[in-house]
């Protein structure tokens, strides 16, 4: 869930309860207010009721003024126990409208030398009601643009906000450390994204410093590896000259000489990995593909032929592609070697170039996993001694050096490698 | 055939004068900047190994020298740096080639015989062996007026027995001779040992006064019958 949303529904939970809680209670309360004055009206009115008894005495007798809002009884002594003062609400049918009208109405006694009385006063509540619906409708307007414009500030207040951060994740996202560059922030005033920048460029700093180090720490330990290499391959050379080896000791000088290369030809690959990703092959120019895969495989031409492999090339585009001389070379003879390697006797390499793409493939055997791993290093090594997985390691290196698009997939028997410029 | 070895490795040294030592060659040896420095103003070689890493200073300045002085040495630059700009410097200073360590002694030797058949020949670019006789010019093989028909790769692979005559070749340093990197796997060596059978046979069927011998499962020989 978005920061945005995650806050406006906290916002909205919040501002629902709370203005719901005091949409109902304002009510009730402005409801209670205006019948405690319309009650308070009619209690005054009966004091003035009262006092008009006094100086008119044919109110008593039951003659009342047009339209008035009273009506007195005379009543007897003994029904004064039956009486209290009270208020109520009651419906008065309106001749006009035809329609019951609700009304408030005061009961109460009064007592002068003449005996008791019962007074009842009403007034009507339609205006109160109505000024209770107004209020009501003013609270649920109130209530609803409340709602909206606090939903819709937050929003925009959250994204005024938090803008420079997400300017950050944008830019760390796009960050890539193998391009070597510092990472670039947008100015912010707010502290804590100030804070958050800094901290990040400082990370990276760090990531690149270690990285560097990294390539650097395997370029420098591949060239120290060279000598004593050297070293030990030439004792091993002059040994085998040693007229009076035994045969035991020539299967041993053997296996010492064949760890040796092996660990002479991973130490070059290592060294050219390191050498691609740091850069080492700087100048480029335009290479023909057709003819270089045509003199790569004259050179695999007695391996293809020892293998019984068909081989089949078939070019339906010419394809020029920018990139350093020595690298095209190493890379498509890694992508022929591959085929031929890991091909079956009898087996087949089909070689297509296309418009900027270059299809290969061959026969080979069965494997589950994702062939995509052939390309990280050593993924190979447990299987075949003696294929030191670092081939299409290498081709992978140049591919992510030109940006190429490289990919490598199995179905059945049939590999199949495309690479894409 | 006097040869300067400049390099900083004792047993580096050692290995690489053993070896062309008993290919007849005389062998010099500078371990510093200074020694090498003070041999190239007094003696005269035919070539010289020159490892770029001194101890003392840069292999490269020596090799300035040597072509400032107009030396007629060929020159070979070993380097354990593997890097390009060196390869690229050092060719364009004059030298005549370049071996990234580590290498084969015998790849060596196949170096040193290349440079100081160029530089020592000039005219007739020939190798007689007996009663093979190799025209490197147009690359032709004959045994006693016959010629043979040998495949590039295996004309390369006779070039590199006949440099190291006598001495045992590893499977690994003819095959990385041959086909450089392409090759390096050990079912591979089912196929050198075909490839070497079909040489062997072309040899032989002419009567070649050498032949390649087996040694244990090292490698091979070419040694006279």
């Amino acid at each position: 869930m978005k920061l945005v949303n995650i806050s406006t529904k906290y916002f909205l939970l919040l501002l629902l309860t709370i203005l719901t809680l005091w949409a109902v209670v304002f009510y009730f309360v402005i409801k209670n207010r205006i019948f405690e004055n319309v009650d308070e009206f009619l209690k005054n009115r009966k004091v003035e009721i009262i006092k008009e008894t006094e100086s008119d005495p044919d109110l008593l007798s039951g003659k009342l003024p047009y339209k008035s809002d009273f009506k007195i009884e005379k009543i007897t002594p003994k029904e004064t126990d039956t009486v209290t003062e009270h208020f109520s609400k009651i419906w008065i049918l309106e001749p006009l409208e035809n329609d019951l009208e609700p009304y408030r109405q005061l009961t109460t006694i009064f007592s002068n030398h003449q005996g008791y009385f019962k007074l009842t006063i009403t007034r009507s509540l339609i205006e109160s009601n109505e000024l209770i619906g107004m209020i009501l409708m003013t609270v649920i307007l109130l209530y609803v643009v409340l709602l909206i414009s606090v939903v819709y500030l937050n929003r925009k207040l959250m994204q005024k906000l938090w803008k420079p951060f997400y300017s950050t994740l944008r830019s760390v996202k796009n960050y890539r450390l193998e391009q070597h560059r510092q990472i670039n922030f947008d100015e912010t005033k707010v502290v804590e994204f100030k804070e958050l920048n800094e901290t990040i460029s400082q990370l990276i700093q760090n990531n690149l410093q270690a990285y560097q180090n990294q390539k650097q720490f395997t370029e420098n330990a591949s060239h120290e590896i060279q000598t004593p290499l050297a070293i030990a391959r030439s004792k091993a050379e002059l040994l085998m000259e040693n007229p009076n080896l035994t045969a035991e000791q020539a299967e041993l000088l053997n296996i010492i000489n064949e760890n040796l290369n092996r660990l002479a030809r991973l130490n070059k690959s290592l060294l050219l990995i390191s050498m691609i990703e740091n850069s080492q092959f700087p100048e480029t120019e335009k290479i023909n593909i057709e003819p270089l895969i045509k003199r790569n495989l004259e050179d695999f031409k007695e391996l293809i032929e020892f293998k019984n492999i068909k081989f089949n090339f078939t070019s339906k585009d010419k394809n020029v592609v920018e990139l350093n001389p020595d690298l095209a070379e190493i890379l498509f003879s890694n992508l022929i070697r591959n085929a031929i390697y890991h091909n079956v006797s009898n087996g087949f390499v089909d070689i297509t170039i296309q418009k900027n793409e270059i299809v290969m493939e061959n026969s080979g055997i069965e494997f589950r996993g994702n062939p995509e791993r052939f390309f990280e290093r050593f993924s190979m090594t447990a299987g075949n001694k003696n294929s030191h997985g670092l081939g299409l390691s290498i081709v992978k290196s140049i591919c992510n050096l030109y940006h190429f698009n490289i990919s490598y997939t199995i179905k059945k028997n049939i590999h199949k490698i495309s690479l894409r410029f | 055939m006097k040869l300067l070895v400049i390099e900083d490795e004792p047993d580096m040294l050692n290995s690489i004068t053993s070896y062309l030592a008993k290919s007849g060659y005389v062998c010099e040896i500078a371990t510093t900047y200074a020694d090498a420095d003070e041999k190239l103003w007094l003696y005269e070689y035919d070539c010289i190994l020159l490892d770029i890493s001194l101890p003392d200073g840069n292999g490269l300045e020596l090799l300035r020298e040597i072509k400032e002085k107009k030396s007629p040495a060929g020159v070979i630059i070993v380097s354990a740096k593997n890097s390009l700009d060196d390869k690229i410097a050092g060719l364009n200073l004059g030298a005549d080639d370049y071996l990234p360590k580590p290498f084969h002694l015998s790849e060596l030797q196949a170096r040193v015989n290349a440079i100081i058949r160029r530089k020592n020949f000039a005219g007739e670019n020939e190798i007689v062996l007996e009663n093979l006789l190799i025209d490197l010019d147009s690359k032709t093989v004959k045994v006693d007026a016959h010629f043979i028909t040998l495949t590039r790769k295996e004309y390369e692979m006779l070039l590199f027995f006949v440099s190291n005559k006598n001495r045992v070749i590893s499977k690994t340093s003819l095959a990385e001779h041959i086909w450089g990197d392409n090759i390096d796997q050990v079912d591979n060596y089912d196929f050198i040992y075909s490839q070497i059978k079909n040489l062997r046979k072309k040899l032989k069927e002419l009567g070649s006064a050498f032949n390649i011998q087996a040694v244990y499962g090292l490698g091979y020989k070419f040694i006279a019958r």
